[in-house]
């Protein structure tokens, strides 16, 4: 297996062929899949349902909850193609592609004082927040509860924490 | 309708992101009282199966994140 952006089958089937064998994680318990650095393509989502998997989860949702135009759906199942991500991603959305019952969980980001122009998704607290040139913990907190009321203020659509833990330090890897 | 919050990890699962991801949620509940579960998107390399094994049995989700 080789490290590709967007995904073949070797890539997603190898994965539940390792964490099956050596960690014992039953088959059919791994359910979901999200591609690495976010990328896939409509034949991504294909290869996901040949093999099974209930969901996926690597598109985001870049307008806030707030803009009638708001790209942050429930989850969904791709009956009738995917809603996110159709200005990045090629041969999505207008009711492409068309997957009856896999399901997307888009990824939902938090957006600061900039709006739709400021929007974070993943380690949000790794960010500079509202253009600035330096994290700023404070403003990173303020926009994370900002969208989170727009979103309990809303339709409650969820809100993700989405980490790459190894970029956190505990204890002595701090220093 | 609850506020569900979700919480994922991607890429290899060791014992510096596991702990590091127990910084957010050992010590949370959900409001029922349950422990708070996540999702880890787990990608092959560098990764401690053995440490998979005890996630997943402690209650978390383990999903496909390919090899790197």
């Amino acid at each position: 297996m080789t490290h590709v952006g967007s995904p073949p089958a070797a890539e997603i089937n190898g994965n539940l062929i390792a964490l099956n064998a050596l960690a014992g994680i039953p088959l059919n318990a791994i359910k979901g899949f999200r591609a690495p650095y976010l990328n896939y393509t409509a034949q991504t989502l294909q290869l996901l349902a040949n093999v099974d998997f209930t969901y996926d989860s690597s598109s985001a949702s870049s307008i806030p909850v707030t803009d009638p135009g708001t790209d942050a759906y429930w989850p969904y199942t791709l009956d009738y193609g995917l809603a996110n991500d159709c200005l990045t991603v090629e041969g999505v959305c207008k009711g492409q592609p068309k997957i009856p019952g896999l399901w997307e969980i888009p990824m939902y980001a938090f957006f600061d004082d900039l709006g739709i122009d400021g929007p974070h998704l993943m380690d949000p607290w790794l960010d500079t927040a509202n253009g600035a040139s330096t994290v700023n913990d404070t403003a990173t907190l303020q926009y994370m509860q900002n969208t989170f009321t727009a979103h309990y203020n809303g339709n409650r659509q969820p809100i993700g924490l989405y980490t790459h833990p190894i970029h956190l330090c505990v204890g002595h890897f701090c220093s | 309708m609850p506020q569900f919050v979700v919480f994922t990890a991607d890429d290899a699962i060791q014992s510096y992101t596991i702990d590091s991801v127990n910084q957010f949620l050992a010590q949370r509940k959900n409001p029922n009282g349950c422990p708070v579960k996540m999702t880890y998107f787990t990608s092959l390399n560098y990764t401690n199966y053995t440490l998979v094994t005890d996630w997943y049995v402690a209650g978390n989700e383990i999903g496909d994140h390919t090899y790197v």
